[in-house]
């Protein structure tokens, strides 16, 4: 029976008490790579797994973390009454970070755009020239909200790449920040239906 | 023994002798002399068997990869994402590994070299950032 408080009757779906706090983890692979689960048994590709041709590069420390869409929206609008409709697109996803920690340079190297570094003791060496625009990556941003559970909720970006320009802070008393990292989710065809941009994983056995 | 195994125990033993003193075997060289050069087995004492007879046993026709790989020579593949330049090592070589999963021949003098610059065997050698092992491999050998 409903409240007297206005409760509505029927099929009512809650939500539970879960608050998530802090950035993920980053991860990223070259898109070449297989997903971890390729697809898994529900048909959703998601995860990462690192190969001698293609490692799993690993954020250390960053801030300003997020994730935002991108979307067109146009409404249908009838002059007479108002907007009738509305016509939605999504265009990609945009994931924000500013870097902290900025080496090796092999981790850096795709963020920045450089070129494939030099590794000779005790050197690293790497070129900034004209940016290939054909490297994609996975992105795989795994958040743990429960520790003791193990439960988590993690987000794959399958076909990414680093966009905009970088800036690099250089400040008296303060570390150097790489800031003005995006990368973009792109749409990626080769992905059922429904998983074209990313594919939102929660792992939870006290309460799914 | 005919004057046609004759012949071909001769000739065996000639090539074996030209080559003492180097690790490199011949880039003409078979799998199966691969085997027997490295196995440190005098030729000498080496069973001589007609050409056709040792043809004959598919152990050695087709020898197990992992013999291959027990001689002078070992193969080592890169892990790193980068183009590694080795220099400095006790063979005095310089290898080159183009980017990560490439393989380079190594002399054995050089293995130890290179496995010492993997990071994180023990706690005390992490240097990782934020949480992390620190561990970093940069070589296996294959």
């Amino acid at each position: 029976m409903a409240l007297v408080t206005g409760t509505p009757e029927g099929n009512i779906v809650s939500q539970d008490e879960i608050y998530i706090e802090g950035a993920p983890y980053v991860y990223f692979q070259d898109d070449d790579a297989d997903y971890l689960h390729n697809p898994d048994g529900d048909d959703y590709y998601w995860g990462l797994s690192g190969t001698t041709l293609h490692p799993v590069y690993s954020l250390a420390c960053y801030e300003d973390v997020a994730l935002a869409d991108d979307v067109t929206v146009n409404s249908v609008r009838c002059d007479k009454i108002g907007d009738k409709a509305v016509i939605q697109k999504r265009n990609h996803l945009v994931f924000t970070l500013a870097l902290s920690s900025l080496f090796p340079l092999t981790t850096t190297s795709p963020i920045i755009r450089g070129s494939t570094p030099t590794s000779s003791t005790p050197w690293e060496k790497m070129g900034l020239g004209t940016i290939n625009n054909n490297l994609y990556y996975h992105v795989y941003l795994p958040k743990v909200y429960d520790e003791e559970a193990a439960d988590y909720v993690s987000i794959t970006i399958h076909r990414a790449q680093f966009v905009d320009a970088w800036t690099i802070a250089m400040v008296a008393g303060d570390k150097w920040m790489l800031g003005g990292i995006a990368i973009w989710g792109l749409i990626d065809d080769n992905m059922p239906s429904g998983q074209e941009y990313a594919t939102i994983i929660r792992y939870d056995p006290s309460a799914i | 023994m005919n004057d046609e195994e004759k012949d071909v125990t001769e000739i065996e033993e000639e090539d074996i002798e030209k080559e003492e003193g180097t690790h490199m075997p011949k880039k003409s060289s078979t799998p199966l002399e691969i085997i027997k050069k490295s196995s440190g087995v005098s030729a000498k004492k080496r069973e001589v068997k007609p050409v056709d007879e040792a043809e004959a046993e598919p152990a050695e026709v087709a020898p197990p990869a992992s013999m291959l790989m027990a001689g002078d020579r070992i193969r080592v593949q890169s892990l790193w994402p980068a183009r590694l330049v080795v220099r400095g090592t006790p063979s005095g070589k310089t290898y080159v590994w183009a980017n990560s999963g490439a393989i380079e021949t190594v002399n054995p003098a050089d293995v130890g070299f290179l496995m010492s610059k993997n990071r994180g065997e023990s706690p005390s050698d992490g240097r990782g950032c934020c949480g992390g092992d620190g561990t970093r491999i940069y070589f296996q050998l294959i």
